[in-house]
C-alpha cells in the first residue's frame, strides 16, 4: 500500500470514518470523532503501522493529515511526490 | 452459521493493534444495525485511574470474540470510589455483566511506587501496604454489596529497577519484597469474595518485558501509561476471562500425528525414523507431548485426527518408547485417509461436543486451510515449523483457560474414554433400554458437599447442550444457594458397570410460596443418551411433595443457540406450557396429581432421607 493510503487506513481504522472523508484538510478541528482521547489511540496505531516511535513533542503535533506525513516524512517514510494532493 | 459478528471476529484472527480499532468501530456500527439484534451483549463497565481508552478496542475485539457484543461503559478518570460507594452512581445504573478495575500502582500508592525511601523503617513500608490493601479489599466489599457482576482487578507488576539497585535483593526493605506482599494481599481478598478474579499484569510485565509495557511519554502527556506492545497481549488476556466466565472456553484439542506429535512421516520413516525423544528436533515434539498431557490432566479431551494407517499410528501409541502420550490418554481418533473436516466432525459426534469446543493444530498448511474454510467453528492452528514454538504458541492463546480446577478433571478425559466402549456395547444390545439395564447405572442424588462445589460450579459454566436456562454460576453463587433457606442444590452422581461418572448433573431449585421453581436443570453431554435427566426430574418433583409446601413445580426453558435439544424437554415429561410473553417458554407441573415415574433401568440413590431433607 502507498503510504499516503497506509495513513488514511490508520486514521478511518481508529477514528471508524471511512477512509474517502479524509482528504488534505482532515484534522482534530475538522473530524468530530477525532478527539483527545481518540488522538493517544492514533499515535499508538501510527506508531505500530510505521514501526516508529514518535517523540513526545511530536506526538502532540501532529493533528492533522498533512501534519501526520510531514513527521512521518522526518522519521525516514517515503511518499510518492511532496506535498501531492491526493484526493 | 456465519453472521456479521463471526465475520468481523475472523478478521481479528492476526489483527495488531489498528486491525482491532478498525473492528472495534464496526462492532459499533454492528450494534446499532438491523443484523446485530439477535446477538447477546455483554455489559463491560471500566474503573481506572487511569487512561485506558487505548486499550478498549482490544477489550471490544476479545468480548466479539466470545461471541457477543460488547456494551462498555467507561467511568470519569479517577472515580473509582465515587463509584463504586454511591448506589445511585452511574456504574449501577448500567448495571454492567462484569466490572473491570485498572489501578496503576504509582497512582494508587505513590509513597510505595514513587518515593520508596520516604518510608523510614519496614514498620513504615508494612503500615503503607497495608492501607493499600485495605482500600482495595473496601472497594470490592462496596462493589459486591451493590452488584453481581464479575470483578476482574489488577494485580501489581514487576518493577524495573529498584530504587535501591543492588541492594534491592538483599533485605526485606525492598520494593519487589513490598510488591509480593500486595500481590498475596490480593489473593487473600478475592478468596473472601464471591466473583472477584486478578488479571495478572505481575506475569504479562515480565514476560513482555516491563520496558515494553510502559509508555512514559503517554503517561506523563496523557496518564495512559499502557504501552502500545501491551495493547493488544493485555487485551487478550481479559478475553480469555470473558471466555472462561462465560462458558465459552475449549474442551477438546485434535491433533494432527506425522510432524505435530512425532518428526517425520511414520508411514514412510517408519517406527526408527521418526523423530521424538530427548534430543532436538525429537525433544520438541516430546516438550509438545508434555503440554498436551497437561491438558488431559485438566480435563481436557485430547483426539487424533491424522491421514495414516490407522494400524501404524496405533504402533507408535503402543510401543515406541519415546512417546508419552498413549493410546490411554485419548478420548477418540479418526485414522483414515479422509478428509479432515469430515473427521472432525465425526470426533464432534462421537464424543458429544460442539465444533466450538474444538482447537484443532495440524502442521500441514492445506488441511488447516481446509478445516477453518469447512468448518469455521473449529479454531484452527498451524505447528509452526521452528516446533519448539508451539506450547508458548498454544499457552498464550488460552483456549482451554478456566477459573476453576478440580480433582473430578483428572478424571474426565478418561471418562470419554470409557464412553467410546459403552458404545461398542449398545451396538451389541437389542434395544436401547436393553442396553442400559445391562450397565447396571446408578444415580445417587444429594445435596452436594462442600468439596463438590467446584465441581457443581464448573458445570453450570460449562455445560451448553443440556441446559435448560444456561445460567453461569460461580463457587460462591453455589455456596449462596446452598446456605439461603430459600433455595436448594442437588446434584446427580453417576456409575456404571464401566465406570465412575462423577457428578454429571445438578438441578438448583427456589421456593416462592406455593411454588417451587427450577432455577437451573443441567447435565453434562457425556451424561447424555441414559435416560438419567429423567430420573432427576422426577426425584426432585417427588423432593418438593416430599419435603416442601409447594404446591406445583414451575420451569423455565430459555434458548440459547446450543440447547434446541432440550427446548420440549418439560414437555416431553408431565409438565404443560403456560402462556408467556417472554423468550423461551415456561412450564408447570402439578404436584397434586400423579408422580412422574423413574425410568427402570436406573437405581436411585440418596445420602440423605426424606427426613432430613425436612429439616433444611
Amino acid at each position: 500500500m502507498e503510504n499516503e493510503a497506509r495513513i488514511k487506513s490508520v486514521l478511518s481504522n481508529v477514528l471508524g470514518v471511512s477512509p474517502d472523508d479524509i482528504s488534505e484538510d482532515s484534522s482534530m478541528d475538522t473530524l468530530e470523532k477525532w478527539d483527545s482521547l481518540k488522538h493517544l489511540n492514533v499515535v499508538l496505531a501510527l506508531e505500530e503501522e510505521f514501526k516508529i516511535f514518535f517523540e513526545d513533542e511530536e506526538s502532540v503535533i501532529i493533528t492533522s493529515y498533512p501534519l501526520i506525513r510531514e513527521i512521518l516524512k522526518e522519521h525516514g517514510v517515503k511518499f510518492g511526490t511532496a506535498g501531492t494532493r491526493s484526493s | 452459521m456465519d453472521g456479521p459478528l463471526e465475520q468481523l471476529v475472523r478478521k481479528l484472527g492476526s489483527a495488531d493493534y489498528p486491525g482491532y480499532c478498525a473492528v472495534a468501530n464496526d462492532l459499533e456500527a454492528l450494534a446499532q444495525a438491523e443484523d446485530g439484534r439477535e446477538y447477546p451483549r455483554l455489559k463491560v463497565a471500566v474503573l481506572r485511574n487511569f487512561i485506558v481508552e487505548p486499550l478498549i478496542p482490544v477489550l471490544k475485539g476479545e468480548i466479539a470474540k466470545a461471541g457477543f457484543l460488547p456494551e462498555i461503559y467507561t467511568g470519569d478518570l479517577n472515580t473509582i470510589a465515587e463509584e463504586a460507594f454511591d448506589p445511585g452512581s452511574g456504574l449501577y445504573e448500567f448495571s454492567p455483566d462484569i466490572i473491570m478495575i485498572f489501578q496503576w500502582p504509582g497512582l494508587l500508592a505513590p509513597k510505595l511506587f514513587n518515593r520508596f525511601l520516604s518510608l523510614e523503617d519496614m514498620d513504615q513500608v508494612s503500615h503503607e501496604t497495608e492501607q493499600t490493601s485495605c482500600q482495595n479489599v473496601e472497594l470490592v466489599a462496596a462493589i459486591r454489596k451493590r452488584s453481581g457482576a464479575h470483578v476482574l482487578i489488577n494485580n501489581f507488576p514487576h518493577i524495573a529497577r529498584p530504587t535501591l539497585g543492588i541492594l534491592d535483593a538483599q533485605t526485606d526493605y525492598s520494593e519487589m519484597q513490598t510488591l509480593h506482599q500486595l500481590n498475596h494481599d490480593l489473593v487473600q481478598m478475592a478468596r473472601e469474595f464471591n466473583n472477584v478474579f486478578i488479571v495478572d499484569y505481575r506475569e504479562m510485565f515480565s514476560r513482555l518485558g516491563v520496558d515494553q509495557c510502559y509508555d512514559a511519554r503517554n503517561f506523563h502527556r496523557s496518564q495512559a501509561p499502557l504501552a502500545r506492545g501491551v495493547l493488544v497481549p493485555l487485551g487478550e488476556t481479559y478475553g480469555h476471562f470473558i471466555r472462561a466466565l462465560k462458558g465459552r472456553a475449549k474442551k477438546c484439542l485434535v491433533l494432527d500425528c506425522d510432524n505435530t506429535l512425532w518428526g517425520g512421516v511414520i508411514g514412510e520413516d517408519g517406527m526408527a525414523g521418526i523423530r521424538i525423544g530427548t534430543t532436538a528436533p525429537g525433544s520438541w515434539f516430546r516438550s509438545f507431548q508434555e503440554e498436551v498431557l497437561n491438558l488431559h490432566d485438566r480435563g481436557v479431551m485430547i483426539a487424533l485426527c491424522s491421514k495414516n494407517n490407522e494400524a501404524d499410528v496405533l504402533e507408535v501409541l503402543r510401543e515406541h518408547d519415546e512417546m508419552l502420550l498413549r493410546e490411554t490418554h485419548l478420548s477418540g481418533w479418526q485414522i483414515n485417509w479422509d478428509d479432515k473436516a469430515s473427521n472432525i466432525r465425526a470426533l464432534a459426534g462421537e464424543l458429544n461436543i460442539g465444533l466450538d469446543s474444538m482447537v484443532f493444530i495440524d502442521d500441514n498448511e492445506f488441511e488447516c486451510r481446509l478445516v477453518k474454510e469447512h468448518l469455521p467453528e473449529v479454531e484452527v492452528m498451524t505447528f509452526p515449523k521452528r516446533g519448539f514454538e508451539m506450547v508458548p504458541l498454544l499457552r498464550s492463546a488460552g483456549f482451554f483457560d478456566s477459573l476453576t480446577y478440580s480433582g473430578e478433571d483428572r478424571q474426565k478425559s478418561r471418562m470419554y474414554r470409557y464412553e467410546k466402549e459403552r458404545r461398542q456395547v449398545r451396538q451389541s444390545a437389542a434395544s436401547i433400554e436393553d442396553y442400559l439395564r445391562k450397565l447396571n447405572i446408578v444415580a445417587e442424588i444429594s445435596e452436594p458437599r462442600d468439596m463438590e462445589i467446584p465441581r457443581i460450579s464448573q458445570l453450570t459454566q460449562k455445560t451448553n447442550q443440556f441446559n435448560l436456562t444456561t445460567k453461569r454460576y460461580a463457587e460462591g453463587d453455589i455456596k449462596n444457594f446452598i446456605d439461603a433457606p430459600d433455595s436448594h442444590v442437588l446434584r446427580l452422581k453417576l456409575k456404571d458397570d464401566i465406570s465412575e461418572l462423577g457428578i454429571i448433573a445438578v438441578a438448583i431449585l427456589r421456593m416462592e410460596e406455593q411454588v417451587c421453581e427450577i432455577d437451573s436443570f443441567l447435565m453434562s453431554c457425556r451424561a447424555l443418551g441414559r435416560g438419567v435427566e429423567k430420573s432427576l426430574l422426577a426425584y426432585i418433583t417427588e423432593w418438593a411433595r416430599r419435603t416442601t409446601p409447594a404446591e406445583k413445580m414451575r420451569a423455565r426453558f430459555l434458548p440459547t443457540a446450543k440447547n434446541q435439544q432440550v427446548a420440549n424437554f418439560y414437555g416431553e415429561n408431565g409438565f404443560e406450557q403456560v402462556p408467556d410473553s417472554g423468550t423461551g417458554s415456561i412450564w408447570e407441573l402439578s404436584l397434586k396429581k400423579k408422580p412422574l415415574s423413574y425410568p427402570d433401568w436406573v437405581r436411585v440413590n440418596s445420602l440423605q432421607t426424606w427426613e432430613d431433607l425436612n429439616g433444611k
